[in-house]
């Protein structure tokens, strides 16, 4: 049985720690690329949790980019059709493997970026982020990806996680 | 006992969530403000790890900045430099008068002793014709035809029509008006007239002058309207008069975003 009020623990640190300055303390180049932890999160739990589950943590994982992005509904939706989709196609993908973890972060990054910007861009509330950032994040997000999949795989007990077949 | 389970299909799970993101979406920022300025209270706790919100925030993918905040304190900036090229202007026209006429003493330039009558724009009118504003204040305020409105430290027009509690404002960018000015460095008076949409053009003045797009442009001072140079823009474009080659083509680009005047002010030199 999924603990809820631990997994929202969880999501509510982790947006805490992506919208403060420790993501960029660890930036990358000149262009300041930084990791996108929420990311990693919403890849995990979308690969190793049951399906409306892991519909429910995707959306959840959403809600709380956009309490660290500060604009409320783009990211939510974005990571909820993308967690959506990665747990729909986990019977085709396994992220058993470590390139297979760094390949399904690097492309969810893409995809949920481009949709955020697009939602950001309809909400016209603040600036969208740029292709070239998108692109940086995912990319910096998925080779720091199998890392944080080794520590959140020590935390499933803890969250009640059961694991789905393919996730495995 | 057993415990019993309500079973929810996943294309109920994402169609209900779903919508519930639509909403969020759709819902307008002044409330979801609230719900990110709560979040945002507990970087409170631990300072060093808050990040610059909520000014500015920094997303993960690039900086993201909040728009709002962003254009009021580009607008704020703007006010600034309007005063601070004031100022300016203020002390170059003090020293030059402490050259020419030492030890005469004259009336400070200044607006100390003018009133100073703030006005909401009415934008409804202003929409209509976008070379006119409409205050709402009138006759019964003190207003007379030709007083000159600023915004933001900056000359935006002069009042053109009046009426007991309202009055149109012909803005510098139109062309039923022609303001005195002076391009900053010439210290030749020159007319400038508004072309008609969001610009106003100095004609006459010789190539010889040493004119730049960015240079500031002031106001003449005119005696019962306005007794200190105030800038009124900058100089956009600057080009060789194709009809005179001797004679510049100046544009110049109000100092101020018209379109975003809310509030303005009437100087009334003999209050």
């Amino acid at each position: 049985m999924m603990q809820w009020v631990r997994f929202a623990v969880l999501v509510l640190a982790t947006a805490f720690i992506q919208g403060s300055q420790i993501p960029h303390w660890i930036a990358l180049t000149q262009f300041k690329f930084s990791p996108d932890f929420l990311l990693m999160l919403l890849v995990f739990f979308a690969t190793f949790a049951e399906g409306p589950t892991a519909i429910i943590c995707s959306f959840t994982i959403g809600l709380g980019a956009d309490l660290a992005y500060h604009t409320l509904g783009p990211y939510m939706l974005a990571f909820g059709l993308c967690g959506s989709i990665l747990q729909s196609m986990g019977k085709v993908i396994s992220l058993k493997r470590m390139l297979h973890v760094i390949a399904a972060v690097f492309l969810c990054g893409i995809v949920a970026g481009l949709l955020a910007k697009t939602f950001i861009f309809f909400r016209g509330v603040s600036q969208a982020p740029s292709v070239g950032h998108i692109l940086g994040t995912s990319l910096y997000s998925s080779l720091l990806a199998p890392y944080i999949f080794a520590g959140l795989s020590f935390l499933t007990g803890w969250l009640g996680i059961r694991r789905s077949g393919y996730g495995r | 006992m057993s415990r019993r389970q309500t079973r929810i299909s996943k294309g109920t799970v994402f169609t209900g969530l779903l919508l519930g993101g639509l909403l969020c979406l759709l819902l307008p920022q002044s409330l979801t403000k609230r719900v990110n300025l709560a979040f945002l209270g507990i970087y409170k706790i631990t300072p060093s790890l808050g990040s610059s919100i909520p000014l500015a925030s920094v997303s993960p993918n690039g900086p993201v900045t909040i728009t709002g905040e962003y254009k009021k304190l580009q607008n704020e900036y703007q006010q600034l430099q309007n005063h601070c090229a004031n100022l300016w202007a203020e002390l170059a026209n003090e020293h030059d008068k402490t050259q020419k006429l030492s030890g005469i003493r004259t009336r400070f330039p200044s607006l100390a002793g003018a009133a100073i009558i703030t006005a909401d724009v009415v934008t409804s009118q202003g929409a209509t014709d976008p070379e006119q504003l409409v205050i709402n204040r009138g006759s019964a305020d003190s207003l007379k035809k030709d007083q000159f409105v600023i915004a933001d430290n900056a000359v935006i027009g002069r009042i053109a029509e009046i009426s007991s509690r309202t009055a149109i404002v012909n803005l510098i960018t139109s062309k039923r008006i022609t303001v005195p000015v002076e391009v900053a460095g010439t210290k030749v008076p020159r007319k400038m007239t508004g072309d008609g949409k969001n610009a106003a053009k100095i004609s006459l003045l010789q190539k010889k002058y040493p004119v730049k797009a960015g240079t500031l442009v002031y106001t003449c001072k005119m005696p019962g309207f306005i007794d200190v140079p105030f800038v009124i823009g900058k100089v956009s474009k600057c080009k060789v008069d194709a009809d005179n080659p001797l004679l510049w083509e100046i544009s110049v680009a109000p100092a101020v975003d018209i379109e975003t005047v809310n509030t303005v002010s009437v100087v009334i030199m003999n209050p």
